[in-house]
């Protein structure tokens, strides 16, 4: 009797020490180190992301591998800010950056460099051009730049005057999204872009344009500022525009100050980039592909369509 | 009644198990005390050491950021030599901090050694190079190239600057956290020390309650039943006790005792009422024995005219006389009074002095039967001659000692009969120096004359010790002692003369 009860307190104590060897084991991988770059924390588009992020991180739990770091600069949108960051980031060897594309040669060349000492670089939102081996996370802008087109055309019956408003010249993302533009209204030929306007991001600067736009009848915002102005200021009519297109922001829409809307899937950004960086973790492998997220056209305040 | 003893539950088990209950709960306190506190301990003292780590590393850093400071913008030479030095101090407060931590780094404290590595490298190239540009040849490097160097590890000295104060920053959350989740759990520990305290002191007053009330009532119940022992024996209710103790032994014990005793006192009761019952019976039948006697002599006496034949034993005795047997004459009237007495006084009372006369008249007729084989001598005391007592008492006793003592021999048998005075009795002695009688003999004739039912042996003392017993109401003692040669009768009667009885 006292025999088999040695054997069973035996076989617990190996037992348990073989649990505790196994969880020592698991807890002495170190898990991957991700920073994320944001250029804002306060605005709805930027905070959708990063609660994306933090649902996803939340939803795996102890199935987490990585640790993540997200930072914002001191001053929004500020590219030498966001670039300190970057290069501290960089120095500190981090295993993955997350960034928003941005189309600084400077940039490209500390992430070249950063990727050469074996750092995996994620875009957000945006992509960047003359980048290889990153991975792209956010909408097909060429595909989002159709479908806006598309709506402009079916609510226009095919016949505009448009005034097309970006954020800044060298943005990619925005250039796509009018090439895409373009591309869908060359098969109507009433559809005429009357001139491309930058706002540089800056409500004041796109009041200037809307107000100075008047002989368009179509105003298409293929950035997020002016969808954001307009949902914000207080004015009685659109003046001489027939239709306002914008994006991101719906507030606009309610108020008659916007026709559509076309809205990008934040949460699903953030997500996917938490499940990048999982299957990197887990396989050690990274796979330079882009992920595309959905996006849907708001009309009335009524989602028309998941594309 | 089964009495059964039972020690699983004993009083001092309770007792020890009270006590061991309670140091085991002071142990479980102690204990609980003594690992929380150096638990909480152990985490103060682990979050100030990564401070203190912390900052002994930033002062490293501080250390080989000077030495680079003054090779890089002053090319001091102390600066070169130092830096080795500074680097290795840097490594060795690392090393510490790492020796230190019991857990993993933080992400923080990661990324201030991976920027930390960074800035070493790259100091490590800027030194070499500044050493290149002094020392050896100054055309291999270009003063715009050491610049941009400096300028590198200027900025990645910030950038460990920034993660230091990241580290800080998270070091000093988590020792907030930690101590917020410290106090909690002091917190919770007061809480649990409280409750296990109440629990104690709750379940000792309950515990010293029950065995109190357990002892309380055990000694009540026996303390009752005592008390009704010495009451009445034969009216005790069973004490009741139930504690699985001694007290429960203690009680089924003194039940078994007190049904013990009151069945013997039953039992001694009864026998004594059998006995009196007996007695009375006894009594009963030996005036009826008296009775029938005296009725057999009157129908006797109504056959034959005892005067016709006194007075015709009489007549022959003066015939005789006439004749000239003087002896026959004396015989016929010695047994002529003889008769008369026996036939006069069966059922009356005479005075002692009237039975010595009857047993004179008695040997008289003996000594003509017997010749010289025996004699006699009778003595009777002062003070004696008056007592009253039943007839035919001392005749049958001095018969006894011719035929069973001096009658057996062929010459030299004599008989004593004295009577004496002692206070306020009498005493009546008959003595031989005959054939006498074993002690056993003597045991067995004196168990005989006391015994109600003995059989129908040694019929003659016992019958004059009975009749002796009625009369003097059960004051008479008989003694029995065997002499060297013969055997000695003596009878205590109590006092009863002719004045007393009126």
């Amino acid at each position: 009797m006292k025999n088999k009860r040695s054997i069973i307190l035996i076989l617990i104590f190996v037992l348990l020490c073989g649990c505790a060897r196994a969880n020592k084991s698991d807890e002495n991988v170190d898990p991957i180190r991700v920073s994320v770059i944001l250029p804002e924390q306060n605005d709805a588009y930027w905070f959708e992301i990063q609660k994306g992020i933090e649902n996803e991180i939340d939803k795996l739990g102890d199935d987490n591998h990585a640790d993540y770091k997200i930072m914002t600069p001191a001053v929004a949108y500020n590219e030498e800010l966001m670039m300190e960051l970057m290069r501290q980031q960089i120095a500190s060897k981090v295993d993955v950056l997350v960034i928003p594309g941005m189309e600084n040669p400077a940039i490209t060349d500390d992430l070249k460099e950063a990727m050469n000492e074996g750092t995996k670089i994620i875009c957000i939102d945006s992509d960047m051009s003359g980048l290889e081996g990153h991975v792209y996370i956010g909408t097909n802008n060429t595909t989002v730049g159709q479908l806006m087109a598309k709506h402009a055309v079916e609510m226009s019956g095919g016949k505009a005057l448009i005034t097309m408003v970006l954020g800044e010249q060298n943005n990619a993302n925005q250039q796509s999204r009018l090439e895409g533009f373009k591309k869908e209204i060359e098969n109507y030929p009433h559809m005429k872009i009357r001139n491309t306007v930058y706002d540089q991001y800056d409500g004041a600067t796109f009041m200037d344009i809307y107000n100075s736009n008047q002989e368009s009848t179509m105003l298409v915002c293929l950035e997020g500022t002016g969808a954001k102005v307009l949902g914000t200021v207080k004015l009685s009519d659109k003046k001489g525009y027939k239709l306002v297109f914008g994006f991101d922001h719906t507030e606009g829409v309610s108020k008659g100050m916007l026709d559509g809307v076309m809205v990008q899937d934040m949460d699903a950004m953030g997500r996917s980039v938490v499940d990048v960086v999982e299957n990197y973790a887990k396989t050690g492998e990274w796979e330079t592909e882009n992920y595309y997220t959905d996006i849907e056209f708001v009309k009335d305040n009524v989602s028309l369509e998941n594309e | 009644m089964r009495m059964s003893l039972r020690s699983s539950n004993s009083i001092l088990k309770k007792y020890i198990v009270g006590y061991a209950v309670m140091a085991t709960l002071m142990c479980v306190f102690l204990l609980i005390g003594i690992i929380t506190s150096m638990y909480m301990t152990r985490q103060y003292t682990l979050l100030t050491k990564q401070l203190s780590d912390i900052n002994q590393l930033e002062k490293t850093i501080d250390t080989l950021c000077m030495d680079i400071e003054k090779a890089a913008v002053y090319f001091q030479m102390e600066g070169i030599d130092d830096y080795p030095n500074a680097k290795k101090k840097v490594l060795e407060s690392i090393e510490l901090m790492s020796e230190n931590s019991n857990e993993k780094y933080s992400r923080s404290t990661r990324d201030l050694l991976a920027t930390l590595d960074s800035l070493l490298n790259e100091s490590d190239g800027l030194i070499e190079d500044i050493q290149k540009y002094i020392v050896h040849d100054d055309s291999i490097v270009q003063s715009t190239f050491l610049n941009s160097k400096y300028q590198r590890v200027s900025e990645l000295r910030t950038f460990v600057s920034n993660c230091i104060q990241d580290v800080y920053a998270y070091n000093l959350e988590e020792m907030t956290l930690k101590q917020a989740r410290l106090e909690k759990i002091q917190a919770y520990l007061y809480v649990m020390w409280a409750i296990m305290l109440l629990i104690t002191i709750v379940g000792a007053f309950w515990y010293v309650e029950r065995v109190y009330k357990d002892m309380y009532h055990s000694i009540t119940e026996l303390e009752r039943g005592i008390r009704e022992f010495q009451k009445d024996v034969y009216n005790v209710n069973p004490i009741i006790i139930s504690s699985g103790d001694e007290f429960e032994q203690l009680a089924e014990t003194f039940n078994y005792m007190t049904h013990l005793i009151s069945d013997q006192m039953s039992m001694i009761s009864e026998s004594a009422l059998i006995k009196e019952r007996l007695a009375a019976a006894e009594n009963e039948n030996l005036k009826m024995y008296s009775e029938l006697q005296k009725s057999h002599l009157i129908f006797l006496q109504s056959r034959i005219n005892p005067h016709f034949l006194f007075n015709t034993l009489n007549m022959i005795a003066s015939m005789a006389m006439l004749e000239g047997a003087e002896k026959s004459s004396e015989m016929l009237t010695t047994t002529a009074a003889f008769l008369r007495y026996n036939l006069d006084n069966v059922s009356k009372q005479v005075t002692l002095g009237q039975e010595i006369h009857n047993l004179e008249d008695y040997l008289t007729i003996q000594e003509y039967r017997y010749g010289e084989r025996f004699t006699f001598e009778c003595l009777m005391g002062h003070g004696t001659e008056d007592l009253l007592m039943p007839a035919m008492i001392l005749q049958p006793m001095v018969e006894n000692s011719i035929l069973h003592g001096v009658g057996m021999m062929q010459s030299g048998g004599k008989v004593w009969i004295s009577t004496s005075r002692m206070g306020d009795k009498v005493v009546l002695c008959v003595r031989d120096n005959g054939v006498g009688m074993t002690d056993a003999q003597i045991d067995a004739l004196s168990e005989s004359i006391h015994k109600v039912d003995a059989m129908n042996t040694n019929i003659g003392l016992r019958n004059i010790y009975q009749r002796l017993q009625l009369f003097y109401d059960n004051k008479v003692e008989i003694n029995l002692h065997n002499l060297e040669q013969g055997l000695e009768i003596n009878i205590f009667v109590p006092y009863r003369g002719k004045e007393e009885n009126g």
